[in-house]
């Protein structure tokens, strides 16, 4: 167990996937575009950045900033019905960002052809078994399919 | 003061005001103007501002005052007197409304001598609270000021000038138990408003280890968070509190809306929480009774909430339960159960049976195993796997345990020196490692028992104690002497890994898998790997349940070193083990494996 006392400004990095709930009719991109606008407006002001992952399956979040802040945002973003079965895959201190560069950046699936990555893991994430994905799997697998949210929405 | 009445009664300023009647016209219509001015000023003022007379009669009220009392609009038209205004109020319970005119009529027969800060608080619904002062103006008239907490009255200190409690829980904010239990009763009253008025008492599962291993700040601020989202799910005219500890409670208006609800509340509760640092996986259980018109009183209702409570509680939680009179009566089977139970004991019902333990290969007995047996002079004889889950819930299962302990060492004393006696010591007993070191110490002294005589058998779940001593208190009963089994191996989780954590000295097979024997290979290959393992760890290995030849001759070619069950004998009183040995001596041969 963890005793060390974090400050509640202290920089944290939360990392979590859920399941998608948005209805299929609604073109997905819609609805992530106002995602997206939506927490760009919210992060910038609170100095949160990170990056989110969305496949026809789920969604997979960083997010990054201050601890207090990290919390209060994650209050909100559990309660959206646009997705379910949220799981906390890490909340850790940190010392530096990974996303330091935009407040959130995005990948949509990566490419048509591409197998949805995040299947395996939610698929994980609900059965009883050791869970094999890990914080840092998904931290990886963001690093290497996000792109500037600019190619998203036009600032 | 005198001004605004002065501004408030437009004939008098103008009739005061003598010289001036060839103006009249003017200062009539600046009065009017000014009386305009007066109500629009008062129509904007950020709280409720009424005037009464020293009968409650009503002479003025703006917006405000009717919208925070929650007034319909037809009434708010006019002026009724204040008991009709209280009457119409949805949300003000009976005693609330007794308590505003007691308050009134209280401040306006003190006359001078009322304290001008004197106020009264009242909870209408959730969130929506009011401070009430009154304050003389003069002519037989006294202005109410009625704050929603956008002005400091209510945001003061938590205490209420009218001699009741503070209403809310301070940690949450929610309403408290008091408060909520107030307005049930209030409901109660008047039954058929009560109708259809549903409880749903919601209990945190997992709470108590956040508590534990997080510590108190962090399972608070978790409280607070689990309250926000239960906030967020409740309408204007729920009445959400907390009960205490981890317990919230909800009533609605309709009962239609109650599982609906509690699903909706289980999911939201079920979501991970971000605390402080940490992350809580939580989860709740709810009990769900509805209001039945005149026959249920608010602590029946309050009573079967917590009942169905229990009984999603009991099915594992993360799951609610509808109240149904079957749980009352199996709570009211359950309490003279424990009763009895607990006078077992004292009252010398408690005895023990003995069930013979064989060593496969030499055919000779190794040793009995102490088995629990009430017989209650009503009830009559009482399956163990009814009463041991009661003794370990209601913790009488300690005492139980070292009654065992000392009469099997006792009894064993008068068995042949080979023979060993085998004691089950449960998950409670080992959760307190010392007393049970202790028990285990006086049990041999008293008895003169060698310990190589003794052995303890241990569940799974009993090693998964919390308790840090547990595995050094084990190895210090095999030091001395004793011997320490693994009782049902292979009903649970991590059976393997248990094995590794302490050196058995044994390994009970669970019946299940000698059951299953000649149904399915699973079971076979189970056992054999087991009595390989066993083998290769130096640790005996007897098959549990062995009922006929057959499984005995199996058990034994997969490997099993020791066998128990029915085709030895069934559970024996101790007062017969002794013709038992005496007859098995001559006539043993008969249980033959192959046989």
């Amino acid at each position: 167990m963890m005793k060390k006392m974090h400050h509640s400004g202290s920089l944290y990095r939360l990392i979590y996937c859920s399941r998608n709930m948005i209805d299929r009719g609604a073109p997905p991109e819609t609805e992530i575009r106002a995602i997206l606008t939506a927490s760009r407006r919210n992060n910038k002001l609170d100095n949160i950045t990170g990056a989110l992952l969305f496949t026809a399956s789920g969604f997979a979040q960083v997010l990054e900033g201050p601890r207090e802040v990290v919390e209060r945002s994650f209050e909100r973003i559990s309660g959206d019905p646009r997705h379910a079965d949220v799981t906390v895959l890490s909340f850790t201190p940190t010392e530096r960002r990974s996303f330091p560069d935009w407040s959130m950046g995005f990948s949509g699936q990566i490419s048509p052809d591409a197998a949805d990555p995040l299947v395996h893991l939610l698929a994980d994430t609900t059965s009883a078994g050791p869970r094999v994905t890990t914080g840092s799997d998904v931290l990886h697998l963001l690093e290497q399919v996000v792109q500037r949210e600019d190619e998203w929405i036009p600032a | 003061m005198q001004e605004a009445q002065a501004k408030l009664a437009p004939d008098r300023l103008v009739s005061d005001r003598p010289g001036f009647r060839p103006n009249q016209r003017l200062s009539v219509a600046r009065a009017r103007a000014d009386s305009r001015l007066a109500n629009k000023v008062l129509g904007l003022l950020p709280l409720g501002v009424a005037v009464i007379d020293a009968d409650l009669q009503l002479w003025f009220w703006n917006e405000q005052a009717a919208g925070l009392f929650g007034v319909p609009p037809q009434m708010a038209a006019g002026m009724p007197p204040l008991g009709e205004i209280l009457a119409g109020i949805r949300h003000l319970t009976a005693r609330q409304r007794d308590g505003i005119a007691a308050f009134a009529a209280a401040q306006i027969a003190a006359g001078d001598r009322a304290e001008p800060e004197s106020c009264l608080r009242i909870s209408l619904r959730r969130d929506h609270r009011l401070a009430i002062q009154i304050r003389g103006i003069g002519s037989g008239r006294w202005m109410l000021i009625i704050d929603d907490g956008r002005l400091a009255l209510t945001a003061g200190p938590n205490r209420p000038a009218d001699g009741g409690v503070a209403w809310l829980d301070p940690l949450t904010g929610l309403n408290n138990r008091r408060h909520f239990n107030q307005v049930l009763r209030d409901l109660a009253e008047t039954a058929s408003s009560g109708t259809g008025h549903t409880v749903l008492t919601i209990d945190l599962d997992r709470f108590k280890a956040i508590n534990d291993t997080l510590g108190h700040p962090i399972g608070d601020a978790l409280l607070c968070l689990a309250a926000k989202r239960l906030r967020q799910e409740t309408r204007e005219d729920d009445l959400l509190a907390r009960l205490g500890g981890d317990e919230f409670v909800i009533l609605i208006a309709s009962g239609e809306r109650a599982e609906p609800l509690a699903a909706r509340m289980i999911e939201v509760l079920s979501r991970p929480f971000l605390v402080e640092g940490h992350v809580a996986n939580i989860g709740a259980s709810i009990g769900i009774a509805g209001f039945a018109a005149g026959e249920t009183s608010a602590d029946d209702l309050m009573r079967y909430a917590e009942l169905a409570l229990y009984d999603a509680k009991s099915a594992g939680g993360g799951t609610w339960r509808v109240f149904d009179p079957a749980m009352a009566a199996q709570a009211q089977a359950r309490r003279e159960l424990e009763t009895a139970l607990r006078k077992a004991l004292t009252m010398g019902e408690l005895s023990l049976a003995y069930q013979p333990q064989l060593n496969v290969r030499t055919q000779t007995l190794t040793g009995f195993e102490a088995l629990l047996r009430w017989t209650h002079p009503t009830l009559g004889q009482v399956s163990p796997t009814t009463f041991i889950p009661v003794a370990e819930e209601i913790g009488c299962i300690v005492a139980l345990g070292e009654w065992v302990l000392k009469t099997a060492c006792q009894e064993a004393t008068r068995w042949p020196a080979e023979i060993s006696v085998a004691v089950n010591v449960s998950p409670r007993q080992l959760g307190d490692s010392e007393r049970l070191a202790a028990a285990v110490q006086s049990a041999l002294q008293s008895s003169g028992l060698p310990p190589e005589r003794l052995e303890l058998e241990i569940t799974e779940g009993a090693m998964l104690s919390t308790d840090p001593h547990v595995l050094e208190t084990l190895h210090r009963f095999r030091a001395n002497g004793i011997r320490i089994a693994m009782d049902d191996f292979g009903t649970g989780y991590s059976s393997l890994s248990q094995l590794r954590s302490f050196p058995f000295d044994k390994i009970k097979i669970d019946r299940s898998f000698v059951a299953a024997l000649g149904f399915n290979g699973e079971a076979a290959a189970m056992i054999q790997a087991i009595a390989t393992l066993g083998a290769g760890l130096g640790m005996t290995t007897i098959a549990e349940g062995v009922e006929t030849a057959h499984q005995a001759a199996l058990v034994g070619a997969h490997g099993c070193t020791d066998i128990q069950g029915y085709l030895i004998s069934r559970p024996i009183a101790a007062a017969a083990v002794d013709a038992f040995l005496s007859r098995y001596a001559r006539t043993g041969d008969k249980v033959e494996p192959t046989g």
